[in-house]
């Protein structure tokens, strides 16, 4: 007789755990490396002081900095879930600041918001159906937002897009990169929509992670190892997806015997 | 049995208390290592501000330059209700606003209204052409029957000689500053005919889509004007504060072209500034367009180069401009790159291949006219040898067949900083 054995979630908490850190990580790095645009709205457009608006961006780097440990202790919910509400705060600020497409900005940051928040939730759910629909939300947001900036031709998109083609010796032109814009800016928008239907595709969730690690490695690959931070911060845009990969993968139907299908602990 | 629920109850507690604890610790070491207070800026109220638009009444009047400034000027003005007929009469000789004396009447090409939900606001646009190279251009601009005074700009020259230019950027978010600095280079301009043109490095504004924060900008420009009329050209770059928004066209006649807004300007036949946009793609026309200029001009002595978010900012981090513009500034031997976007005073030492270098290009700027002044991160490498700063500022650029020198002026007049080169050899 065979029985179907849930497969084991802990790689699938260690990618989002991992992802969260990397994102938290990058904007620590950013924040305390260049100043953020929480900083520019207190300061301009708040009139605060250029130490004390400096001074609550640097303590709040350094606060979500320091949440990286507690992702990984389990009963810590609450340090990852005030990770992730300075995150935002600080998104909400930097759409405040935007001054192209603005509305695109919070959208875009989903992922890296999310990520410790759904670390938290995980605390009480583990990977049940509420915690996928966060991850499905987070991810679907972050392409839709990215899809839709490609569809613009976003100058800096542009510049990826002939840095990183000129890197395999391709000369790319301005209109050529556009017209790749567009369709990138098609798939990602359909792939965010797909990924908010009920069904489970892992080919999905596995296509946007390798596509979200891809365009995370491109901000390195187009502005060299001082880059890094930019990257790192955009890793969860492919570990939520993974992470959904890793919850989706179907319960084995072989005997508990299967070194492919452990069995299962009392 | 209450020992053991408060065991239950402190095992939940301690991960957050913990995690508060660290926190906290963290938070606290972010406020002390923040910067230094330092005395803000004392900006001062400027005097009496221009008039706001009324009725028919051309105001907010700007001259732009573009690709010919020798013989070309854009006249931009706007009037607060739709006018049918707009001019502008212009001449060689000052004419006291004598509409029928003036040689020359240019009707305004382009007329519409600024885009903005709330606020009306009419633009015109007259393109002066034929204009004698080096010459005072003498103007006044009529409005349906509302007339302006007489003003006056002096044309850039043919011929290879001495002259003056301005060169500031981020004018936005502080309107007492910026009437400061629009006083100070009034100030600067009566004292020195010499000065030919202010050469803006962006952001103008805060939100580049809020029209009532342009009409601001454009009434607190007339601020620049001297007493007996002259005017000072504006050679206008897009900054990120106006990144996509179609008002920066409106207001300066989409320099460069609409949406684009990048173009050379020779402002003698040995000196150009090329003004570039760092708000849409760096590696594209863009970078095809600044390298073909600058190997078409490879022996014009003096090359320089104007655009918004810097290669080698005083506080941020590098803009596109360091991975697409920077490589081509090296290999045609720019002489100076203009910066705006960190709200400081900044001058690096000589760089070429992103090392320090005697031959290399230096970069100027990060903003001053008007915008509050932040603390500049002194400690990266490239200002080993050059100066920074934090104070509203303008630089004045002095160019001559031996010297090109760059002067930073603060708000009271006072030269912080003192920078010249001798030509290169090309």
């Amino acid at each position: 007789m065979t029985r179907q054995v849930q497969p084991d979630s802990t790689a699938s908490l260690h990618v989002l755990r991992l992802g969260a850190a990397m994102g938290m990580a990058g904007f620590g790095a950013i924040t305390l490396q260049y100043s953020s645009a929480l900083f520019s709205w207190l300061w301009l457009g708040h009139g605060w002081s250029e130490s004390a608006a400096q001074g609550l961006e640097r303590a709040g780097a350094c606060l979500v900095i320091a949440a990286i440990p507690f992702l990984f202790w389990r009963r810590a919910w609450l340090a990852p879930a005030m990770a992730s509400i300075w995150l935002a705060f600080s998104t909400w600020a930097a759409a405040e600041t935007a001054s192209w497409q603005a509305w695109l900005v919070p959208f875009a940051g989903a992922t890296r918001v999310l990520a410790p928040a759904a670390v938290a939730v995980w605390a009480f759910t583990g990977p049940d159906k509420r915690l996928q629909g966060l991850l499905r939300v987070a991810t679907a947001f972050t392409f839709a937002a990215h899809g839709v900036e490609a569809l613009l031709g976003r100058g800096l998109f542009v510049d990826y897009a002939i840095g990183v083609l000129a890197r395999v010796g391709i000369a790319a032109t301005q209109s050529g990169a556009e017209s790749m814009l567009r369709v990138i800016g098609v798939v990602d928008c359909a792939s965010a929509a797909a990924l908010l239907l009920p069904r489970r595709w892992r080919w999905l969730a596995l296509w946007m992670a390798a596509w979200g690690f891809f365009t995370a490695a491109l901000r390195m690959l187009h502005g060299g190892w001082a880059a890094w931070p930019e990257s790192v911060v955009r890793l969860p845009n492919a570990a939520l997806p993974f992470c959904l990969y890793l919850i989706w993968k179907p319960p084995c139907s072989k005997e508990p015997s299967s070194a492919l299908c452990p069995t299962p602990q009392p | 049995m209450e020992a053991a629920v408060q065991q239950g109850t402190l095992k939940r507690f301690v991960p957050h208390a913990a995690a508060v604890t660290v926190l906290a610790l963290a938070a606290m070491v972010g406020v002390i290592t923040g910067p230094a207070s330092r005395a803000e800026v004392s900006e001062g109220v400027a005097g009496a501000g221009a008039a706001e638009p009324k009725g028919a009444k051309p105001c907010q009047w700007r001259v732009v330059w573009t690709t010919k400034p020798a013989t070309e000027a854009m006249i931009c003005w706007s009037t607060a209700q739709e006018t049918t007929t707009n001019k502008v009469y212009f001449d060689t000789q000052p004419r006291s606003g004598d509409l029928a004396k003036y040689a020359q009447q240019q009707a305004a090409t382009t007329n519409g209204r600024y885009s903005s939900r709330r606020h009306s606001l009419y633009f015109h646009y007259a393109p002066l052409t034929g204009l004698t190279p080096d010459s005072l251009c003498y103007f006044t601009i009529c409005s349906d029957k509302e007339v302006t005074r007489e003003f006056h700009f002096r044309t850039a020259p043919d011929k290879d000689v001495d002259f003056k230019f301005l060169y500031g950027g981020d004018s936005r978010s502080d309107r007492d500053g910026r009437r400061t600095m629009n006083i100070r280079m009034r100030t600067l301009l009566a004292q020195d005919p010499a000065i030919l043109c202010l050469v803006h490095g962006g952001d103008y504004v805060y939100d580049g889509d809020d029209m009532e924060l342009w009409s601001e900008w454009m009434t607190d420009h007339e601020l620049t004007v001297t007493a007996a009329g002259r005017m000072l050209p504006v050679v206008p770059a897009r900054g990120n504060h106006e990144a996509g928004d179609i008002q920066f066209d409106e207001v300066f006649a989409s320099p460069g072209g609409t949406g684009l807004n990048y173009f050379l300007t020779p402002l003698s036949p040995q000196l150009f500034v090329i003004s570039l946009n760092t708000e849409i793609s760096a590696a594209g026309d863009q970078a095809k367009f600044l390298q073909s200029r600058l190997k078409e001009n490879t022996a014009v002595r003096w090359q320089l180069a104007n655009y918004h978010r810097p290669a080698y900012p005083a506080v941020k981090e590098p803009s596109v401009a360091k991975q697409h513009w920077v490589p081509l500034f090296d290999q045609y031997n720019l002489d100076v790159a203009f910066e705006s976007d960190g709200h400081t005073i900044k001058r690096t030492r000589p760089v070429r291949g992103d090392k320090p270098s005697d031959d290399g290009v230096v970069y100027i700027g990060e903003g001053g006219l008007g915008v509050k002044q932040r603390t500049p991160d002194a400690d990266r490498w490239y200002f080993e040898g050059g100066k920074v700063g934090a104070s509203s500022h303008v630089q004045k650029v002095t160019v001559t067949s031996t010297q090109l020198k760059v002067e930073t002026i603060l708000h009271d007049g006072s030269v912080f900083d003192t920078w010249q080169k001798p030509p290169r050899k090309r």
